[in-house]
């Protein structure tokens, strides 16, 4: 029977794939948005990993690279009983020209961290995304001019060595060493500071962030307030904060994802019931026939059922595969690496396409099984 | 020698309820049949022919009066039981064949047994014997669409004869079928009747035919007109 349900959508290809279009582009959906969370998730989880002490922004900005502190504000940060070291931070994002390009519609954004060497030997771990590992070469120290620090990502990608020059923002640069690349950190250059001020143009008094350590982490709440009430309009996050609100923002990602999972569900359901009722009504006769020479009830709703299921077993492996396709896509334009289709997002997919396929079919083969046999064969 | 009562019905009534109005279509129809009989039933359209045809097939029920089958009462099953009935003591041929066109010949002979727990290669040996008998073991493979009428009636009178049934209905089985054909298809019937001892009970309002019948009904305007027998002779 499993055959004949095969062979009844065989014959009808274009509507059989009708029916599984609605399934196919929800599966996709879900298959992409889902694995693209999980990029994020892993992402931030990642970063915050890395993340000690207090970052001290301006107040309300949308981007870490749009606030501006005083320089001044350092001092006033170290006086604060507790604090052990206050390092500026100039951080911003340009775009990395290949050479002799005046412009380039597909350079990547690029961040530059400014540090000052001197301070952030002061720190028990550096804040930086990098986490501070040298893989080659040696950190930034003080004195420092015209050097850079690159990620081992980019300087894979820009075949630059320990000791080769890069050109950021029109000066060239000689790379000291190589950082380890950890995930999700993207593609950056360490600078000094004043280098940093120079490519970014950041005036001398002003700085982007401030990154602060204490002699208790246990204190870190209580020094953040205490900065933010001597600085103003500033915001000084621990490491728990951040965690906090990143925690807060992927629980909306997952109820958003919720929502559309579930308006999936809804609009591929509706278009099996509709392609499957058009379908069965079509062969109403078929069914009569199979009911006058003693198919039962059970049968025919047995057949229906077969032909709703292999729909939503067909429609879950497409949308899952085209699915898959779509994150390889999406993978290097978003810039998320950690972007993976894992076989149980696969697997849940496909159930749930089948599952889709079960509630689609149920009326259809509830009302086909019901045919009074003259009825149907009369049926024209 | 006496014969075994297969079918038997008695002031069997059906009426209709369309729109506002009553339709009689039956209205009160006496008709037995014996096993291994090759009987016709003949009138004109509308006579209630195919309703009969129906109610004696366990496809319909009656409005009043009684119908059995072995002597069992068919107004008392259930659509399930009358389903196993079709499927194990019945076997239908009809006017457009109503072959499955997405099944080959002996997918379709096989259809009727297709749900049950019969052995597949048991069946398909089944199905492929009976294919020979009608004379299409070289088309056994061939869908529907491949086949002429003749060959696609010869299909669906090989797939009423796949649960073994002990009586064969069909309706205007060579209705279809231009005059030639039709007969080839009547001859194939009359030879199962005799050499299987399958009854048939043929509706058709093609009187060319009826001379071969061991007994025929008359039926008109929903009552059995005529019984006439074998050699024309007449009883009312």
């Amino acid at each position: 029977m499993l055959r004949m349900a095969l062979q009844n959508l065989l014959r009808k290809k274009s509507r059989t794939i009708l029916a599984m279009l609605a399934l196919i582009i929800g599966v996709m959906t879900i298959i992409s948005l889902i694995s693209i969370t999980e990029g994020v998730k892993g992402r931030v989880t990642d970063v915050v990993s890395q993340m000690k002490g207090i970052v001290v922004t301006q107040e309300d900005v949308f981007m870490p690279t749009l606030s501006r502190l005083e320089t001044s504000d350092i001092n006033k940060i170290e006086s604060i009983p507790g604090v052990s070291v206050a390092a500026p931070r100039i951080v911003g994002q340009i775009m990395l020209l290949k050479e002799g390009e005046k412009r380039s519609m597909t350079a990547q954004p690029f961040s530059i961290y400014g540090l000052d060497p001197a301070k952030e030997a002061l720190t028990k771990k550096g804040s930086l995304p990098t986490g501070g590992t040298i893989l080659r070469g040696r950190a930034l120290k003080s004195g420092d001019t015209k050097a850079v620090v690159l990620d081992e990502d980019t300087a894979k990608d820009e075949k630059k060595l320990v000791g080769s020059k890069i050109e950021l923002g029109g000066n060239k640069y000689t790379v000291v060493g190589l950082a380890e690349a950890v995930g999700g950190a993207g593609r950056m250059a360490v600078v000094p500071i004043s280098e940093a001020r120079d490519i970014l143009e950041v005036p001398t008094d002003k700085i982007t962030g401030i990154y602060v350590e204490t002699n208790n982490p246990e204190d870190d709440k209580k020094i953040a307030r205490l900065i933010e009430a001597k600085i103003d309009d500033s915001s000084a996050q621990t490491t728990e904060d951040f965690a906090q609100q990143l925690m807060g923002m992927l629980s909306n990602i997952d109820a958003f994802l919720w929502v559309i999972s579930t308006i999936s569900i809804v609009v591929g359901g509706l278009g099996i019931i509709n392609t499957m009722l058009m379908s069965v009504r079509e062969r109403k006769k078929e069914f009569g026939v199979l009911k006058a020479i003693g198919w039962t009830q059970e049968n025919i709703l047995q057949l229906v059922m077969y032909e709703s299921i292999l729909i939503g077993i067909l429609g879950g492996i497409i949308g899952v595969t085209l699915g898959w396709i779509a994150v390889q896509i999406a993978k290097p334009l978003l810039g998320i690496s950690i972007m993976t289709v894992t076989p149980s997002l696969a697997i849940q997919a496909t159930l749930f396409a089948i599952i889709v396929g079960v509630i689609g079919g149920i009326y259809p083969a509830w009302e086909t099984s019901r045919l009074d046999p003259i009825k149907a064969m009369s049926d024209r | 020698m006496a014969k075994k009562k297969m079918l038997e019905a008695r002031e069997v009534k059906r009426e209709y309820i369309m729109g506002k109005t009553v339709v009689r279509a039956l209205r009160g129809v006496d008709i037995d049949i014996e096993q291994g009989e090759f009987v016709f039933i003949i009138g004109p359209s509308g006579s209630g022919k195919s309703t009969i045809m129906h109610i004696l097939g366990a496809l319909d029920h009656q409005t009043a009066g009684s119908v059995t089958l072995d002597g069992k009462e068919m107004a008392r099953m259930s659509d399930w039981q009358l389903s196993m009935i079709r499927r194990n003591k019945i076997g239908f041929i009809f006017q457009n064949f109503n072959l499955v066109p997405s099944l080959n010949a002996i997918e379709n002979v096989m259809l009727p047994l297709m749900t049950s727990d019969m052995n597949k290669t048991v069946l398909e040996a089944r199905a492929i014997k009976l294919l020979k008998l009608v004379g299409l073991g070289h088309r056994i493979h061939h869908r529907p669409t491949e086949l002429s009428g003749g060959e696609r009636q010869r299909v669906a009178v090989a797939r009423s004869l796949i649960n073994e049934p002990e009586i064969i209905l069909a309706d205007e089985p060579t209705g279809e079928l231009d005059t030639k054909t039709g007969t080839g298809i009547m001859q194939l019937m009359r030879k199962l009747c005799k050499e299987k001892g399958t009854t048939f009970v043929i509706v058709t309002h093609d009187t060319e035919y009826i001379q071969k019948g061991d007994k025929i009904f008359h039926i008109r305007d929903g009552l059995i007109n005529q019984e006439i027998y074998k050699g024309g002779k007449v009883i009312e």
